[in-house]
């Protein structure tokens, strides 16, 4: 992270000493959303809205700068302050730096960029925060789910060169950085990223794929306790120590696959998304996938839209089928011993063991999170520069989760947990 | 008593009545001079004006549609540095220009740019409020390249280079 600082200084640093042309300038601009919410829950948090009307969880302010003191290169520098993170070392409204880069225009039709950039993941990665890019109140969770929040930015090189053809332009991008943060509980570091985004568009219709290879260390510092007992069990039954490497990810490569696209038919704005995220198998095997439609109408300066999507993260089979199959050994090995030992030890040695297997069963519980949810609103032009907007989303949870909604204690009690939710939000967003 | 109270009450609304009627004919009749304003744009032409040292020749719809969107940043064929100048989204012409040549409505333009700005894409257009501050831009700077309309029997004006034209519906 610091190498990008001392980088992007040190071009700007040089080039700074050319003898710059008249005509280079600085342009700054800005962007700001100011949000007010609720949910009809008290019990759960979605994003950091609960039962209570709150203004933090969507109000951002964000600060750009470009520079370009000669033809084909840029510095652009971009401070944004969140109301909310989902990184619990940020504090709200903490100045970040989101974009800081050298930019330089190598071909006629290739840019370069170095330095502090957003990772493509989804269409909108790029301008996540700026609600007045799009027509929602915030992207779809279900395509832009928030556990992607540790890997919206990167420290790295990015390329993109556009093919021009008949009837379209095809504009490709290839990326490799690194980064690291943390996601509520847990901490990531993104050691290395790589990946290419494909993105072709027409006239009214654009349709974009991307592929990202993720090299990550994923440590929830919660399971740390789980991970001791089942590495002492192993000393009884070797299989729990194949169980403890599951509650982690150590060098473990994420494949992300999305394919976007965006039509503009018949004064329709369409707009469906769908991802996948690939686990390695033999560690922390949590697959997850979502995907939204979209449907915005304008009528002069109302833009009525609804969106469904759905989401779901799995952790894989073989990591219950691992667990059961070395807990029934557990079982087996200790029955083995009846008539040997006191069955009071035995029975205290079987209790500990329940503990142990419920204790690991939950842990992986906590990572099953399936829901589907449908939203309407609609955005107003209130000025040239600025949209008002609202929306409406029910949510429905499945797999006795409760979706994107978070407990407030870790160790809420799953089985009373209500099976949907409702949440309403309004945003003003400015751009100057 | 009670009935010329209503009736004072009804006098006393007859002010508010009449600026109710004032605004709505003035409504009309800018609705009136909006039309008649199309009118007059339905006849003319929009030009792509580089300035005379340029040395591209000519660009298609196309190149006309990449370059004011953003997608194209360099002069294609002769990879030359391009300063790309726009009328403000105030302006009739700007709103023709987008909606006709460059196949986008001013809401999603908007839209576009602040994506295109945020996202550490580039610059966006330099403004000017008029079509003669335009011109005057073209014709100082080499790199600039601009838009302009012509009414039928006018000429193009001096120092501009034509790249691409075409009559608006």
């Amino acid at each position: 992270m610091r190498l990008t600082f001392v980088l992007v200084g040190m071009v700007f640093l040089l080039t700074s000493s050319f003898e710059i042309q008249a005509e280079s300038e600085w342009d700054f601009s800005g962007f700001a959303t100011l949000g007010v919410g609720k949910t009809n829950r008290d019990s759960l948090r979605y994003i950091d809205y609960d039962g209570d009307w709150s203004v933090d969880s969507d109000s951002v302010l964000g600060l750009q700068a470009v520079f370009e003191p000669i033809d084909r290169l840029s510095f652009t520098g971009q401070l944004v302050a969140r109301g909310y993170s989902f990184d619990g070392d940020v504090a709200e409204y903490e100045v970040d730096v989101e974009w800081l880069f050298a930019s330089f225009d190598l071909f006629e039709n290739g840019r370069l960029r170095i330095g502090r950039l957003r990772t493509p993941h989804q269409y909108y990665s790029s301008s996540l925060e700026i609600g007045y890019s799009y027509v929602w109140v915030r992207p779809p969770a279900d395509g832009y789910p928030f556990l992607f929040s540790p890997f919206t930015q990167m420290d790295g090189v990015d390329y993109t060169f556009n093919i021009y053809q008949e009837n379209s332009d095809l504009e490709v991008k290839l990326l490799i950085g690194e980064t690291e943060a943390n996601f509520l509980l847990n901490e990531v570091d993104l050691e290395r990223v790589w990946g290419i985004t494909l993105l072709n568009r027409w006239d009214d219709l654009s349709i974009r794929y991307a592929f990202l290879d993720h090299t990550l260390d994923f440590y929830i510092p919660d399971y740390d306790p789980l991970i001791d007992l089942l590495n002492q069990a192993s000393a009884l039954v070797p299989g729990y120590a194949e169980s403890a490497k599951f509650f982690r990810l150590d060098d473990g490569r994420m494949r992300y696959h999305s394919l976007a696209m965006e039509w503009y038919v018949a004064n329709w704005h369409i707009l469906a998304e769908r991802y996948e995220f690939e686990p390695p198998k033999k560690q922390l095997n949590n697959r997850n996938r979502g995907w939204y439609v979209s449907f915005a109408y304008p009528f002069e300066r109302i833009t009525p839209y609804v969106v469904f999507g759905a989401y779901k993260s799995l952790m894989g089979k073989n990591m219950y089928d691992q667990l059961e199959e070395t807990y029934q050994s557990a079982i087996t090995l200790i029955d083995g011993f009846r008539g040997v030992f006191p069955d009071d030890i035995l029975d205290a040695q079987l209790a500990d063991l329940n503990a142990l297997n419920d204790g690991a069963v939950f842990g992986l519980n906590l990572y099953r999170v399936s829901q589907r949810s449908y939203s309407i609103g609609a955005r107003y032009e209130v000025l040239a520069n600025a949209a008002l907007k609202a929306e409406l989303q029910y949510t429905e949870f499945a797999l006795g989760s409760t979706g994107h909604y978070i407990g407030k204690t870790l160790a809420q009690d799953r089985q009373t947990d209500p099976n949907d939710a409702m949440s309403i939000t309004i945003v003003l967003d400015v751009v100057f | 008593m009670q009935q010329s109270f209503l009736f004072l009450r009804f006098v006393a609304l007859i002010p508010y009545l009449g600026l109710l009627i004032i605004l709505g004919i003035a409504q009309v009749s800018f609705a009136e001079d909006e039309s008649l304003e199309s009118e007059k744009i339905k006849k003319i032409e929009v030009l792509v004006v580089v300035n005379p040292a340029n040395p591209v020749e000519k660009l298609t719809l196309k190149q006309v549609k990449q370059i004011f969107l953003g997608r194209m940043r360099r002069f294609p064929g002769v990879n030359a540095e391009m300063d790309v100048v726009d009328l403000s989204d105030s302006s009739e012409l700007h709103y023709q220009f987008y909606q006709q040549i460059v196949n986008m409505d001013p809401t999603r333009l908007k839209r576009y740019r602040a994506r295109y700005l945020f996202s550490g894409q580039g610059r966006l257009p330099k403004i000017v409020t008029s079509e003669s501050d335009m011109i005057f831009f073209v014709q100082k700077r080499a790199a600039a390249v601009g838009y302009i309309a012509l009414k039928e029997g006018e000429q193009t004006p001096e120092g501009l280079k034509v790249l691409f034209r075409q009559t608006l519906k």
